[in-house]
């Protein structure tokens, strides 16, 4: 069992998973605390490649995190729990943006096939923040079937539903998102132009 | 085939720097978690120190710092002891007037004192003041003067009345005498004042001098402008009421409104009357206001303050063992664009592997405003109908609803309504002892506007059934 070192104030508190599972069922602070501590980090960057700003990526949390802990006692155990809170708050997210209707915006935007991307507009941070910039550049329609489909694993079909779109759309979103994605990798010079030869990560290669 | 190793690449390395890349959230996120999670505990206490604060206010109120009233009513102080001035504040204070009645009258028996007893009723000037006489020594038999400690008129036989009206118009018009004559009274038969020596009088000059002045002033000023005793209109009232609290659903209000059937999940869906359709009975609660009265009439008095309500109801479930996609179709804007959200859950409403009851809370802060009409009594006891309307905000929004298709239950607080409007109806039987008037009786609490906001189809209005204990104290 994997066991959790976290540092509260002065103390340091060592929980299993199990035990926070537990103490979550019994709706204890201590171990929401702890959850909460351990994932909440991963889960705002999920967040951030969804939400417009970072404001609203720590609503999208804050609302996620309250459905993990009053559902808690519907996780089978069956799965990793990482996995299981991921999916609630990329549901959260996409609930989100279902509320705030800037889902919908992406609709007008499925036809468009150039996008403007100024040399300024991505931060001079590499790697993981430097592709996460790059990805959220995209327009949110674009980028949400990109999250989906590429990074959470979710199926042309399992997205059609989610979004309520065809399931055409959303194959043809995400081949245009990911083009779109690639021209700005290019623009930005952080991957090299398309060759016969595998394509080179200069950022990655200049971090390592 | 290129071009698919090329799609991996890219793929792969976008998920891998995406997982890669980790926020920290700012502290406000836990905050909202954990309001959210555990709102109880905070109004718990905020009850608590409500509470507290009303029996301090009281203990305050009554026994450390009791009104000037009683002060001015002790009679079995003596006069030295007796505030020098008089009690104007409440308008229901004696005025007391030590004076003398002229020597001839009473030749031998020394200083005599009287006492103008304003008892708290229409006193405009000296022609209705009681004024009452009685020798240090033998207080006459027939002045025997009820005056109590509270609010009553003393009770004065017509024969003391017109020795006291006689003694009082001497003794204005020999207000000068005052000078030379130490002042001692006594008041009630019964109720014999210290007697001072002559030989102390002149360790009383002082107080001699301040009493002649202070009379001085009652006889030019007081005596004649005395005022109207203006009404008490303001008062505060504590109140409690045990509800039991249910719940009416409405699947149809918006039917037109409704959103396009693709929203819910492609399934024999059920149709009906949503109160039919699900399991749930009703649980205790409780509200605790605290308001200000003010009479407008006699037998209309403007309610106002602040109210805290804990509602409650049981919902019958059942779990299961899968989870289960529980989809909500909202209704849409005007045909403009459809709209749903999806939860998984393993609560269900028609059957599962295990019975379970869900509990749906509301912790609701309201600021009522209305009118009480007093229809029937007297001054002690009343019967009366109040009816409020109570803007309200919903402190917790994570209550369970059920999906629009009636299969499933989810919690999703964003279809939770925060602001409300709540009506309530009362009958009271109402008590009143001094400044505390105490009333009991049934009260009705109705929800004008669904538990959720409009894109849900379905609506929820909660009722609560209570008898409500007040009581009220008089503002001074």
């Amino acid at each position: 069992m994997q066991k959790l070192s976290k540092l509260q104030g002065n103390q340091t508190v060592n929980m299993t998973e199990e035990a926070i599972l537990q103490g979550c069922l019994h709706n204890e602070a201590t171990a929401q605390r702890e959850l909460y501590n351990r994932f909440s980090p991963k889960m705002l960057s999920v967040c951030y490649r969804f939400a417009h700003n970072r404001e609203d990526a720590e609503d999208m949390l804050q609302e996620g995190f309250i459905k993990v802990f009053s559902q808690i006692h519907t996780f089978q155990n069956k799965g990793a729990f990482e996995g299981w809170i991921r999916r609630i708050i990329v549901h959260t997210c996409i609930n989100h943006l279902k509320k705030n209707k800037k889902f919908n915006e992406s609709v007008d935007i499925i036809h468009a096939t150039t996008l403007q991307v100024r040399e300024e507009s991505v931060p001079s941070i590499i790697q993981a923040k430097q592709v996460v910039e790059c990805i959220r550049i995209l327009p949110i329609g674009y980028r949400t079937v990109l999250n989906l489909y590429a990074i959470e694993g979710y199926s042309h079909k399992e997205i059609a539903e989610m979004l309520d779109i065809e399931e055409s759309t959303s194959r043809s979103q995400y081949t245009r998102a990911k083009q779109m994605l690639e021209d700005i990798l290019i623009k930005k010079k952080i991957i090299q132009q398309r060759s016969k030869e595998k394509i080179s990560w200069l950022g990655i290669a200049a971090g390592q | 085939m290129e071009r698919d190793f090329y799609n991996e690449d890219i793929e792969q390395l976008i998920k891998q720097k995406a997982d890669q890349y980790k926020m920290y959230p700012s502290d406000k996120v836990w905050k909202g978690i954990h309001r959210t999670l555990h709102p109880q505990r905070k109004w718990y206490w905020l009850s608590f120190l409500l509470f507290l604060a009303t029996i301090s206010y009281y203990t305050i109120k009554d026994w450390i710092a009791p009104s000037g009233e009683q002060t001015a009513t002790d009679l079995n102080k003596p006069a030295e002891q007796q505030p020098a001035t008089s009690h104007n504040d409440d308008q229901q204070t004696a005025v007391i007037i030590p004076f003398i009645t002229p020597a001839p009258e009473q030749p031998g028996n020394g200083p005599v004192a009287s006492r103008i007893a304003d008892a708290g009723t229409n006193v405009r000037g000296p022609e209705n003041a009681l004024v009452a006489t009685a020798s240090p020594e033998a207080p006459a038999a027939g002045d025997n003067i009820n005056a109590s400690a509270g609010h009553e008129t003393p009770v004065i036989d017509m024969a003391t009345r017109q020795r006291i009206e006689n003694i009082s118009h001497k003794a204005y018009s020999n207000i000068t005498l005052l000078q030379a004559v130490p002042q001692q009274f006594t008041i009630t038969a019964g109720n014999r004042l210290p007697v001072t020596s002559l030989t102390q009088v002149q360790e009383e000059d002082a107080a001699a001098d301040a009493d002649r002045a202070r009379i001085n002033w009652l006889h030019e000023t007081a005596a004649y402008e005395l005022t109207m005793p203006r009404a008490k209109r303001l008062s505060w009232q504590l109140s409690f009421s045990p509800t039991m609290n249910y719940r009416k659903l409405e699947g149809s209000r918006y039917a037109r409104l409704r959103s396009d059937v693709k929203n819910i999940p492609i399934a024999f869906n059920i149709e009906g009357d949503p109160d039919n359709l699900v399991n749930h009975k009703p649980a205790l609660g409780f509200e605790l206001g605290s308001h200000f009265l003010y009479s407008i009439s006699k037998r209309v008095t403007l309610r106002a303050g602040l109210q805290f309500n804990y509602s409650r109801y049981d919902i019958q479930a059942y779990s299961s063992n899968t989870t289960e996609r529980a989809t909500i179709a909202l209704n849409n804007y005007y045909g403009v664009t459809t709209d749903s959200i999806t939860n998984y859950t393993n609560l269900r409403n028609f059957g599962g592997d295990a019975a379970q009851d869900l509990r749906n809370q509301y912790f609701q802060l309201s600021a009522p405003i209305g009118l009480e009409l007093r229809l029937l009594g007297n001054s002690k006891v009343q019967v009366g109908v109040a009816g409020t309307v109570q803007p309200t905000y919903l402190l917790n929004r994570n209550t369970y609803l059920i999906t629009t298709d009636y299969k499933n239950y989810t919690q999703q607080p964003s279809l939770v309504r925060r602001w409300n409007l709540n009506t309530s109806a009362e009958a009271f039987i109402a008590y009143t002892t001094g400044d505390l008037k105490w009333q009991v009786g049934p009260q009705f609490r109705y929800q004008v506007l669904s538990s959720y906001v409009r894109r849900y189809p379905i609506a929820e209005h909660l009722m609560e059934f209570g008898i409500k204990i007040g009581v009220a104290k008089t503002i001074h």
